[in-house]
Formats: structure tokens, C-alpha cells, sequence
């Protein structure tokens, strides 16, 4: 677990404290579009999109859903799915959102968000995932590109390990050494 | 312990092609991290790991 800056340990010296700190377990961060990537799993888990399925991405910069304006970083027409989380298009994903509903909720936490690791390390974070009962109406739009959500850089990598070993989130160990 | 299957092995597989798609032709956003500027380029085959520029 790389922490830049970092320092010797055996450097008596230095006396900024927050330097002994590693920043992939005790900091959260909101993610922002790699969150995507969780969203496109809760909707196709619900069986709400298929791949291929057709999302109408406005062809604008400025997108409104739910009431909420926000924008996106370039101009995309009808996508696919699939192309929606490609390309990163936050009206896409505001729209995916909107029919997941609630259920992205338990689909973040399931995948990690919000809990300990379980690894045992000094100081980490559960981060925080702003539950349903206190979203406004733009709490799914935010989550659905990831914000209103903070995490690790620990859990991040965790949940996408679901994809790399079909399925199951692993319990975390730390290696002294590897031989 | 066996760890409980939290996704059908059919939306993984869906969403393995997704990522593979992704990370070969799709968008490599910037990311700012405090302390740690990770600036990759849009919109280009992805092979990150040459195109990812770190600053201090």
C-alpha cells in the first residue's frame, strides 16, 4: 500500500506526523466516476438494463434529471449501456440511477462501501455513504457519478476485486514479505 | 472460510466485458488527488499505465 509522500521510519527528524499516516486506508475521498462502475453493476444485478439497451444522453453538455442540473464532459446522443459507462456520460448515468432507485444504496454498501475492511491497520476509515432517509433530490444523481459517497482507496480496490474473482469480496490480509 | 458469491456469475461477466471496453477504448478521466496529481489523457486507447503522468 503505496503512501506519496511518505517517509524513513527510522528517520528521527521528522516531526510532521501526518507523514506516518497511509493515506489508501485512513483518507476517504469521494471518488467520483470509477463509481460508475458500481452503478452499472447494481443495474444490470436488478436485471433493470441489459448492455446493449439504448439511454438517450441528450446530446448536450448540461443535463437535467430529477430536477437537478449538473453537466458532463462532452456531448453524446443515443448510447448504449455499455458505451454510457465507456464514455462516462453523467446524464447516462443520472438516468440509470433514477431506476435503480434505493437500491443503489445496498448495492454500494454490499460491495464494501461504508464498512471496515476488516484488515487490521492503524486508523482506517469506513468512509460514509449518505443513506436514502436523508437524500435530497439530487442524491442519486450525485451517487450515480460518485459523490455523496467517500471512501478508501483500500475499499475502492477491494470492490473491484468482485469483478477479478467472479463475484466474492475478499477478505483483506497484509503480507509481511512475499517469499 | 468460503466467502458468500455477492453477483451472479452472468453479471460479472457482463460487467468484465464493460471494464475491458472500457479500459481499451474509453475515457481515462483526471484524477487530483491532495498531494498526488494523476493527469492521464481523454479519449485514447488506454493502456494507462503509459500515458498516466504523476507530479509531487
Amino acid at each position: 500500500m503505496a503512501s506519496i509522500p511518505d517517509i524513513d521510519p527510522n528517520d528521527k527528524e521528522v516531526n510532521d506526523l501526518s507523514l506516518l499516516k497511509n493515506r489508501v486506508v485512513t483518507e476517504t475521498y469521494e471518488l467520483g466516476s470509477v463509481m460508475k462502475t458500481f452503478l452499472a453493476l447494481s443495474a444490470l444485478e436488478e436485471n433493470i438494463y441489459e448492455p446493449e439497451d439504448i439511454i438517450d444522453c441528450e446530446n448536450r453538455k448540461i443535463g437535467y434529471v430529477n430536477g437537478q442540473k449538473f453537466s458532463t464532459w462532452k456531448e453524446h446522443g443515443e448510447l448504449t449501456f455499455s458505451e454510457v459507462i465507456e464514455k462516462s456520460n453523467n446524464i447516462g448515468t443520472a438516468k440509470i440511477a433514477q431506476k435503480v432507485g434505493t437500491k443503489l444504496y445496498d448495492h454500494y454498501r454490499r460491495c464494501g462501501f461504508g464498512h471496515l475492511t476488516g484488515l487490521t491497520f492503524p486508523g482506517q476509515q469506513r468512509g460514509h455513504v449518505t443513506h436514502p432517509s436523508t437524500w435530497s433530490k439530487a442524491s442519486l444523481n450525485s451517487l450515480s457519478f460518485g459523490y455523496e459517497i467517500r471512501a478508501t482507496l483500500l475499499q475502492l480496490a477491494r470492490a473491484f476485486s468482485i469483478f477479478a474473482n467472479g463475484g466474492y469480496l475478499p477478505t483483506l490480509n497484509l503480507l509481511r514479505q512475499t517469499l | 472460510m468460503e466467502q458468500p458469491i455477492l453477483y451472479k456469475p452472468e453479471t460479472i461477466q457482463k460487467m468484465r466485458a464493460i471494464l475491458e471496453k472500457t479500459c481499451n477504448q474509453g475515457t481515462a478521466h483526471a484524477a487530483v488527488i491532495p498531494g498526488v496529481n494523476v493527469l492521464a489523457k481523454q479519449a485514447q486507447p488506454a493502456y494507462l499505465t503509459k500515458q498516466v503522468t504523476i507530479h509531487h
